[in-house]
């Protein structure tokens, strides 16, 4: 009695412990996430370095016991990068942005290393674009397509071929990305045209199409019409195209899912994530009137 | 938008399967044949041979006594038939020869049922009997306990109330979920959620009946309740693997549950509470001695109780509403139910994801025999519907539901051996529905009707009084898949020495499913599913089972069974993997195995009863690396879900004494298996410069490392209970029940959340008191 006594008060007391469960296992072949890219044509560059074993995740902690460098691997120059833990967005989330003036030449091979007491943990290597892309919007000599306002209607319904202009790029051996950005009075707008720009064997130039219709219906207040020509701070859109190096990778058509997984287009070795060379140029696109 | 399916056919599995395809036709047609076809009349039993049925019922109240020996004794003494009365109380004795015998129906704890009878020959007499209570006999056990070899069957556990009544539960009475929790062949993920696995299965994979009708997931948010209340369940199979062909559609386990008729003799009612919830109950007569009625309800208190009673937030409600109308005659037993549930809650107090699902169920079925021939039909109809809603903390909805309308019915009869044909059939109609605020299989709201049929046969064939042999198959059909599949299954049961004292059971055969659920198996936090026809077009689920059972009894009150069981699953939809920090309803294909033993001893003899199990399982899924979207491991991996629990450990003793009733159960769960994590960080989608790091927080990933690589702590628990009635009057009886669950407040790892670091435990220390007046 006494025994069965002492092993009922053994569980009561064992088995009250409260079990310690350890999620999270840092490991030693990944450190690092770097996500940036390097751009000859802009001032600053900027990448965000974010430790990976805490568990911390939408932010990063304070502590940074890492040094960043870029190196010119043609000329051997490094320059370490300046930490900003900065918040970002409207909320309070701060992150390690790594950021430098120096100036990026084009077709050149950089690397971006991260560094723990000296030994570089995390790396990303990438060569930028030997130029900028050539872009060209000629609606009266080509068939390019201009860009007029007021968007055009059908029972009420926008006419993508009536509202969408076109530009070309040429001299791009990657294309990185398409942005419009358009000047309208109280809040500049800027849209993503990535996945308009169509390849053309023939002529060794991407067609990018921007349908300005979807863009500028949804910048109305109302959201039926579109935002009228005097609504324009300037009359005219300005479109960045940028170029990506040769490494920059096919992805196009990738699901959010194949990119978010950390084995696919990375080119980070010690880490996760993708920093890659660009060369970016604007055009303006003049709004024309209808006939 | 409604979407059709056209799909081919899917007879694609190779030799194994066409030739099984040849032989599941082949015995359908000749059960076909034999039972109505030209050669029906061949088949019949001896023209000269009788036919003794009929239903077994208590006195007080008319219950079906599932179970009740029923033997036909010559004048010398030598048995001419015997046989149990099945589910419904309902036995049948053929291959008689005319003459004078001497019947004897008894059932534990009822006196029994003596006559004389002289049956002519070809005669069909039906004889339906009530057998009034009586103290336990010790020497009615040793008779009672051991089943002929023709009522063994492998996998089966044919559970009674008294069963149930023996798990601590918080009452006010007791819950068919508690008790299936304690079985050794079935797994949970936690006490919270409603979910249950049967050895390796998922709970998408498991048929649950209630009087025949299908319901989705009747099993509430806290784990101890279901829709079968302990006092209104009459009997329970419950299928571990291994069943015949008669269930077709799911591939891992079914349930079986009668609900016991309302009392057609007198009204009586009852009230209790207790502090997780509170019910009522009233039934009667509504023609005396022939139709009866019984409405059965339950709310839950836990949402108020609980801060008070745990310390703790216990945003949890449910409740259940339970209606049976049950008319007899003397060729026939009908009977119409309705269920519905509601539960709603956060699985996780402090998350404010917050889950609701419901079931609404409503049918009937009949058994019907005549005079003049036989056979026996049983009848089924009924619709179901069962929907579920959650919302997360970002304000993202997703709800998702089916519906289904099924019509069944399975015809008996003697065969010319020894032996008994059954064939049948069902048609179902059923909708799946969803709505996603977020892609969800390539779609955000989806409306799929289908319809399906299925066909059986299965030949029961009792060799000798050792050997029985079970050989069934079973065909289903969407018509929009336009194929036909297969499942051809075999039961054996031996018992190789006289006295019935050890039985050796086994089973064989295919399963296919054609509707799976989609769930994010990684969230184990997570209740929301949403039932869809297989994602792999014309491929269904698939298990194959086979399982080895021996049962011995050692003494007269020591029972000791151990039962081994092997699956192979083909085409199992798993999630793809996703470092993103959302709800992945992205599927891909897995195999899997799965083995274990379950083992159990039993020792009754009053006023004790202890139960003694122990079950090892062990599962595996294999996928392709890249389709399963893992970035670690080798190019297939292999993984233990997260329902892979390898040991678990119950005992349950109870003991009924003069004062009153007490019980405790200790059960143990090795640690299940979870994904470690490397690591977190924000995704900038660089593609398109869509995502800059001055302007861009990005999307959260989390870092998973090998899937389910670690294990969770070990789970165990202690609970007691301690009753007692108190007569109040002619009338009039209280019952009181005091108890705690979770005894030595064991903190529990229920799961903990990967993208918040969240731990999330089991109930802590939980006692109550449970009242309840029972009056007639």
């Amino acid at each position: 009695m006494l025994g069965a006594v002492a092993v009922l008060a053994a569980i009561l007391m064992l088995g009250g412990c409260d079990p310690a469960v350890s999620v999270l296992n840092p490991s030693d072949q990944y450190r690092f996430s770097l996500f940036g890219t390097l751009n000859v044509a802009a001032d600053t560059q900027v990448i965000r370095v974010d430790p990976l074993g805490d568990a911390t995740q939408v932010r990063s902690q304070q502590a940074f016991a890492a040094t960043v460098l870029l190196e010119n691997l043609e000329t051997g120059t490094q320059v370490t990068l300046a930490d900003s833990f900065e918040a970002i967005g409207e909320g309070s989330a701060r992150f390690h942005n790594l950021k430098t003036a120096h100036p990026i030449q084009p077709d050149t091979r950089y690397r971006v290393s991260v560094r723990v007491d000296g030994d570089p943990v995390t790396t990303a290597t990438t060569t930028t674009p030997a130029r900028p892309p050539t872009l060209r919007h000629e609606p009266s000599s080509t068939d390019d397509e201009p860009f007029l306002l007021p968007c055009l209607t059908r029972s009420r319904e926008l006419v993508e071929s009536e509202n969408t202009f076109t530009l070309r790029a040429s001299a791009v051996e990657s294309l990185a990305a398409v942005q419009v950005r358009y000047p309208i009075e109280g809040a500049f707008r800027q849209v993503d045209h990535y996945g308009d720009a169509e390849y053309r064997t023939s002529v060794n130039l991407y067609r990018i199409s921007v349908y300005y219709g979807a863009d500028l219906r949804v910048g109305t207040l109302a959201g039926e019409g579109c935002a009228g020509r005097s609504q324009f701070v300037q009359p005219r859109a300005q479109v960045a195209v940028t170029a990506g190096g040769p490494d920059w990778p096919d992805w196009q058509d990738a699901s959010l899912n194949d990119i978010a997984r950390p084995d696919t287009f990375t080119n980070v070795e010690g880490g996760h994530g993708f920093v890659g060379g660009v060369y970016s140029d604007t055009i303006q696109i003049p709004i024309q009137r209808r006939e | 938008m409604l979407r059709m399916h056209l799909f081919g056919a899917y007879h694609h599995r190779g030799p194994f399967s066409r030739r099984w395809r040849v032989w599941g036709w082949g015995l359908l047609v000749v059960v076909y044949v034999v039972s109505i076809g030209p050669a029906a009349a061949l088949a019949q039993p001896d023209a000269e041979e009788a036919v003794l049925r009929g239903f077994v019922r208590s006195e007080e109240g008319g219950r079906p006594l599932q179970g009740a020996n029923v033997v036909v004794r010559r004048m010398s003494g030598e048995i001419e038939a015997a046989g149990v009365a099945g589910d419904r109380g309902f036995y049948q004795l053929s291959r008689i020869r005319p003459g004078r015998y001497r019947l004897r129906i008894s059932f534990v704890g009822y006196r029994p049922y003596r006559d004389t009878l002289r049956l002519a020959p070809g005669a069909r007499r039906t004889l339906s009997v009530e057998l009034a209570a009586a103290p336990r006999q010790m020497d009615e056990v040793t008779v009672e306990g051991g089943e002929g070899v023709e009522d063994a069957e492998v996998g089966l556990r044919k559970i009674q109330p008294a069963d149930v009544e023996n798990i601590p539960t918080p009452g006010p009475g007791s819950d068919l979920a508690s008790y299936l929790r304690s079985l050794p062949e079935v797994a949970t993920t936690g006490d919270r959620g409603g979910r249950l696995y049967v050895r390796g299965g998922t709970p998408s994979q498991n048929l649950v009946l209630v009087d025949g009708i299908p319901i989705y997931k009747p099993f509430h948010i806290i784990g101890f309740y279901s829709a079968f209340p302990g006092r209104l369940v009459s009997s329970t199979n419950f299928h571990a693997g291994g069943f015949g062909a008669e269930h077709t559609g799911r591939i891992s386990s079914v349930m079986d549950v009668q609900l016991r008729p309302g009392n057609t003799k007198q009204y009586q009612g009852s009230v209790g509470t207790g502090p997780f919830l509170a019910s009522a109950h009233l039934e009667g007569p509504l023609q005396r001695g022939q139709k009866s009625f019984l409405v059965h309800a339950r709310h839950s208190l836990i949402e108020q109780a609980g801060p008070t009673l745990l310390g703790q937030d216990a945003p949890y409600k449910f409740y259940d509403v339970t209606a049976k109308v049950h008319t007899q005659g003397a060729s026939s037993q009908c009977s119409f139910a309705g269920v519905r549930t509601y539960d709603r809650g956060r699985i996780d107090p402090d998350n404010e994801a917050s889950f609701r699902w419901d079931n609404t169920s409503v049918g009937g079925e009949c058994l019907l025999f005549s005079t003049q021939s036989a056979q026996t039909l049983h009848l089924s109809f009924g619709t179901t519907h069962f929907n579920n809603r959650v919302q997360s903390p970002d304000g993202t909805v997703r709800t998702a539901g089916t519906w289904k309308v099924r019509t069944k019915f399975d015809l008996t009869q003697p065969a010319p051996w020894d032996g008994a044909l059954r064939w049948g059939g069902k048609v179902q109609v059923d909708d799946y529905g969803f709505g996603l605020e977020e892609p969800f299989l390539g779609f955000t709201s989806e409306d799929d009707f289908l319809l399906s049929a299925s066909l059986y046969g299965d030949v029961e064939w009792k060799v000798n009084e050792s050997l029985m042999v079970n050989p069934s198959v079973g065909a289903q059909s969407l018509f929009d898949w336009g194929g036909v599949s297969f499942d051809p299954r075999v039961q054996v049961s031996y018992q190789p020495w006289s006295g019935r004292s050890a039985t050796l059971t086994a089973a064989l055969g295919v399963y296919q499913q054609i509707p799976t659920t989609v769930t994010d198996e990684r969230d184990v936090g997570s209740t929301f599913r949403a039932w869809t026809p297989s994602p792999f077009e014309n491929r269904p689920l698939r298990a194959d089972h086979a399982l080895l059972g021996w049962e011995q009894q050692i003494l007269s009150d020591i029972r000791l069974s151990a039962e081994g069981w092997y699956r192979r699953f083909q085409d199992l939809p798993v999630p793809r993997w996703t470092p993103l920090v959302r709800f992945n309803t992205n599927l891909v294909r897995a195999d899997g195995t799965g083995y274990g033993v379950d083992l159990s001893l039993q020792y009754d003899r009053e006023p004790f009863r202890v139960d003694v199990t122990y079950g090892y399982g062990r599962v595996q899924y294999r996928a392709s690396r890249d389709q399963l979207g893992a970035w670690v491991g080798d190019p297939v991996v292999e993984y233990s879900p997260p329902h892979d629990r390898r040991h678990k450990v119950g005992i349950v003793t109870s003991l009924e004494a003069g004062w009153g009733t007490a019980s405790v159960r200790w059960q143990y769960g090795s640690g299940r298996p979870f994904t470690q994590v490397y690591g977190y960080d924000t995704l900038l989608e660089v593609r398109g410069l869509r995502d800059t790091p001055s302007d861009a927080v990005g999307v959260p990933r989390a870092l998973f490392d090998r899937p389910y690589r670690a294990r969770l702590p070990s789970y165990h628990r202690l609970d007691v209970s301690l009753g007692r009635s108190f007569d109040l009057g002619p009338d009039v009886d209280l019952s009181v029940e005091a108890g705690a669950m979770n005894a030595y407040n064991r903190s529990n790892v229920f799961y903990i959340d990967l993208s918040t670091l969240d731990r999330v435990d089991q109930l802590p220390l939980i006692p109550y008191l449970s009242l309840q007046v029972d009056i007639q």
